[in-house]
């Protein structure tokens, strides 16, 4: 297998942290490749450096972690020889990074829709920036090699070789800083010339929009809104129906307001009419009924007042009627308000949507993290992206997360234990997720886990860590099914698989080291079954077993390998030097050999 | 590296891997295992567990944990409780232990039921708890042989200092642990040796019956490893029985004889651990179990999964019939309607499903 185009490239990277007692070298010089478009695991028990080995590739170590000596190359450039603002755009932007507890991870005080914006707009820059970053990174580079070579310079004055370089160096600065002069004023034109256009085409929009809002005073409210969005449209068309049916409802609503308060005065005029009567009634009963002055003095006993039950009723109608055509009088006036709103609304997208074309706004990036949340999978992400990550589950957060590495396509997503908080059946689902998502975009995965399992489901490469150092690496089928470390087969042996019913396991012996005071040979000897007296005195280098990169660092496959005659060793065992790799001194190699065994 | 650790060092690889366990392995040859049939250690009987949530100043709604659970267990078995979280099933292993007081239902241990305050004395001595954070479970501020002693004071096992002690060497050498650390703090020890020191103290009043809450998922592969080993050892020697909660499918499988599926508070299916894994009903079962991952990466990519939509809904808004009825994929309209019962349907296999239920 050809080893395909490199996206990252770590080479010896030794990474260590100060606390109180001294240092500890929690990375050890750990080299591995990442090609594009694979997914590389890499499996450690605790404290064995595998999250910090990915902390050391973001940049994002704790303040007393430091990268001691190394190399991170991804697309060419060095990760550690860049600045921060450099590093600001590569992290997040071109390698994200999704962490175990999504709970913890996320803001509590921000809804999750403002921490997707913030992702999008921290990266967006406008095109003039864009169309010069190379090259104003260049000038900054070439201006850090001068700086330093000017101190080569003084500690070496008389280096011809040193002289020429600074002075091809300087001239490519003075053409680097013309190009970027050059090429910054096309960007402002170019500039210009968009910004133009989109005004352009905002400005041709606005009569439509104004005989909308003309329209609104006669009481027309049209829902052929200027768009770039159906769903403006759809929006408009429901808020029309409202109106509408807001003003039938009025009508009823009126209808019977003026049905009760009519019959209210038909009862009135009838009862006022039958008054009248009783009391005409009354007078000629009393004109024809003889005097009585007895019947006068007495005094007139106060008849309890008699309730009329039937006017209160339909007085009580009365007010019904109107307190029910009040609220649809108030309903109609709400719906016309909402479609004013709308088509002000509209009016602004409009404009933004324009805008968005050379510019990141807030409503684009709105766009875009909606766009995001439906392709993790999360079902509303209308509502969702008006939540706080408290109201939502463990495996939602999970996928915003994923989301918010994601939305600005990476070309390294590294996901540090993006299960382990999860169950069983969450994890399955947003290990496919990553699995569907990887294929869609393309990118590359670092996965960090302690679970085999994981590995096992989703990984092309596996890189095996113990104690800061990597100690077997290969495919996922090598690993799983041809391990040769040590401790690769007591991990395997330690987990319980389906059909290891009724066995016993066979787990390694003792508790990983302490990275405080890491043994002079092979960290993992002390646990080792097979351990050898070279296994203490030296840490073995590693050796590679096929093309397929399939290498381990054990000694006792290095000397197995010798036995086999694959790989040589120059100058002896334990002396000598570093082992050599395959094919590299096969031609020297009778010679090496007969030279060895005179030395024993 | 200094003096200290260089003797470490060398003791380290001077040792032999196995002399941890070389002590049990002899008890092993010794003791078979042999479960009985129709002898039941303990018996739960429509056990059931709510806790009042107040979601108003006047309102309190019951979270139903556990939801009206009945199985037995048999002397010296191991039934596995596998579950997602927030399906009750650490509440149930406690409510078992009496250590919530259940709000129905009985726990009839040995034969006898547990209630009043003797029996629930003895019930304590012969029933005990392994915790799952050995960080937090054990007290920083006592020694290891205070740790492991407290249980034989608290039921006045021993007359004399001398005799416990000589019990907490003994437990402690049975766990794998040097009986030279006795006088230790907690905090000098790793997670896998703390895990020692709680299940120490969980064997020091010679228990019938453990209950095992999620003991190993807080440990690293190789620790965890060995931790099982540890547990499968002293039931082979000591005749134990567990309840042992887990959401490790793979850790259920390889120490379970029997294994209980709970789904919101109730046990959704029940059946021998092979039986389950090659034959399951239950349509959660069925996607619980697809979703392992195995450490297998052929199996991994031949195996279509069938993967689970959503998540677990929350027990107070549980829904109505069958619980599992809004993310199971052969769900009917009929499932609504009432709670299936958990029946046996094969030999030893019980499943709650209104699929089975003809």
């Amino acid at each position: 297998m050809a080893r395909q185009y490199k996206l990252l490239e770590v080479e010896n990277l030794n990474t260590s942290f100060k606390i109180d007692a001294g240092k500890v070298l929690s990375v050890n010089g750990v080299s591995f490749t990442l090609e594009k478009g694979k997914v590389l695991g890499i499996v450690g028990e605790s404290g064995s450096g595998k999250s910090v080995t990915a902390y050391s590739v973001m940049g994002i170590l704790d303040k007393n972690g430091k990268v001691d000596s190394g190399k991170i190359i991804y697309n060419g450039t060095d990760l550690l020889r860049i600045s921060e603002r450099q590093m600001r755009d590569i992290r997040g932007n071109r390698i994200s990074i999704i962490f175990q507890d999504a709970m913890t991870s996320l803001n509590p005080t921000w809804t999750i829709g403002n921490q997707l914006r913030e992702a999008i707009l921290t990266h967006a820059r406008n095109p003039v920036e864009a169309a010069v970053y190379d090259i104003k990174n260049a000038i900054e580079s070439d201006e850090q090699r001068l700086i330093s070579m000017r101190k080569g310079i003084a500690h070496h004055p008389d280096s011809q070789k040193l002289k020429d370089d600074y002075a091809t160096i300087s001239q490519k600065l003075i053409d680097d800083k013309a190009a970027y002069e050059a090429e910054y004023k096309k960007a402002v034109e170019r500039f210009k010339v968009m910004k133009k256009e989109a005004r352009e085409k905002n400005k041709a929009a606005q009569p439509e929009f104004k005989a909308i809002f003309a329209g609104f005073k006669n009481n027309q409210y049209e829902t052929n809104i200027p768009h770039f969005d159906e769903e403006v449209v759809v929006e408009a068309r429901r808020l029309k129906a409202n109106i509408d049916k807001a003003d039938t409802d009025l009508q009823i609503k009126q209808d019977k307001y003026n049905q009760a308060l009519a019959n209210l005065n038909d009862y009135q005029k009838s009862k006022e009419a039958a008054k009248k009567e009783a009391e005409k009634a009354a007078k000629e009963a009393a004109k024809k009924a003889p005097k009585n002055k007895k019947a006068k003095k007495e005094p007139k006993k106060k008849e309890p007042k008699q309730v009329d039950e039937k006017l209160l009723a339909l007085q009580n109608e009365v007010f019904e009627a109107k307190d029910e055509l009040n609220r649809a009088i108030r309903a109609t006036k709400r719906s016309r308000r909402l479609f004013r709103r709308h088509a002000r609304r509209a009016k602004r997208w409009y404009y933004w949507e324009c805008i968005s074309e050379y510019k990141e706004t807030r409503y684009s990036a709105n766009k875009k993290a909606l766009k995001m949340l439906e392709e993790v999978g999360i079902t509303e992400p209308k509502k969702r992206m008006k939540q706080h990550p408290f109201e939502m589950s463990g495996g939602m957060l999970q996928r915003c997360m994923i989301a918010m590495a994601l939305v600005e396509r990476p070309d390294i997503l590294i996901a540090d234990e993006p299960t382990t908080a999860l169950d069983v059946t969450i994890q399955a689902q947003i290990l496919d997720l990553l699995k569907k998502l990887q294929k869609e975009y393309g990118m590359a995965i670092i996965i960090i886990t302690h679970d085999l399992g994981v590995v096992a489901q989703i990984c092309d490469e596996v890189d095996i860590m113990y104690a800061g150092r990597i100690v077997e690496r290969g495919t996922v089928d090598d690993i799983f099914y041809n391990p040769q470390h040590e401790y690769t087969k007591g991990l395997l042996n330690s987990m319980p698989k389906l059909d290891s019913k009724g066995k016993r396991l066979e787990p390694i012996q003792g508790n990983p080291v302490d990275l405080f005071c890491l043994p002079k040979g092979c960290a993992f000897s002390s646990r080792c079954k097979e351990c050898m007296e070279i296994c203490i005195e030296r840490y073995p280098e590693e050796v590679q077993f096929d093309e397929n990169g399939h290498a381990a660092s054990c000694w006792k496959m290095i000397k197995k390998l010798y036995e086999e005659g694959k790989i040589d060793i120059v100058n002896g065992v334990p002396e000598g030097k570093p082992l050599v790799y395959n094919g590299a001194i096969i031609a020297d190699k009778k010679k090496e050999r007969s030279k060895n065994e005179q030395g024993k | 590296m200094n003096k200290e650790n260089k003797e470490q060092f060398d003791r380290d690889i001077n040792r032999d891997p196995n002399q941890d366990l070389s002590l049990l392995d002899q008890e092993v040859k010794r003791v078979k295992r042999d479960i009985k049939e129709d002898d039941y250690i303990l018996e739960v009987k429509n056990l059931k567990m709510y806790f009042p949530i107040a979601t108003s100043i006047f309102k309190t709604v019951p979270l139903k944990a556990v939801d009206d659970v009945s199985f037995k267990i048999r002397r010296g078995e191991t039934l596995g409780l596998v579950g997602e979280s927030g399906c009750g099933k650490t509440t149930l292993g406690r409510t078992i232990l009496q250590l919530y007081k259940p709000t129905s239902g009985e726990v009839i241990f040995n034969g006898k039921q547990v209630k009043g305050k003797a029996a629930l004395k003895e019930f304590r001595k012969k029933a005990t708890i392994v915790f799952q954070d050995p960080y937090s479970s054990l007290d920083p501020r006592m020694t290891v042989s205070d740790i492991i002693s407290e249980p034989l004071e608290i039921h006045k096992i021993y007359k004399t200092k001398a005799e416990r002690e000589k019990r907490v060497a003994e437990l402690m050498e049975a766990v794998g642990l040097s009986k030279e650390h006795a006088s230790r703090y907690v905090h000098a020890f790793s997670g896998g040796q703390r895990q020692r020191i709680g299940i120490a103290r969980a064997l020091a009043s010679s228990p019938e019956f453990i209950m095992c809450d999620e003991p190993v998922s807080a440990l690293d592969v190789s620790i965890q490893a060995q931790i099982l080993n540890t547990f499968q050892d002293l039931q082979k020697q000591l005749g134990l029985t567990y309840l042992f909660v887990a959401h490790n499918l793979l850790v259920v499988k390889h120490i379970s004889d029997r294994i209980a599926v709970m789904y919101l508070g109730h046990i959704v299916e029940l059946a021998n651990s092979e039986e389950l894994y090659d034959n399951p009903l239950h349509p959660y079962t069925i996607s619980l179990l697809s979703s392992i991952p195995e450490p297998d990466p052929k199996r991994a990519r031949a195996n279509k999964r069938q993967i689970l939509e959503g998540d677990i809904p929350s027990p107070l808004k549980a829904p109505s019939g069958c619980p599992f009825r809004t993310r199971c994929p052969k769900a009917t309209p009929e499932c609504a309607n009432k709670l299936p019962e958990l029946r046996e349907i094969s030999k030893e296999h019980f499943v709650a499903c209104r699929l089975f239920e003809k």
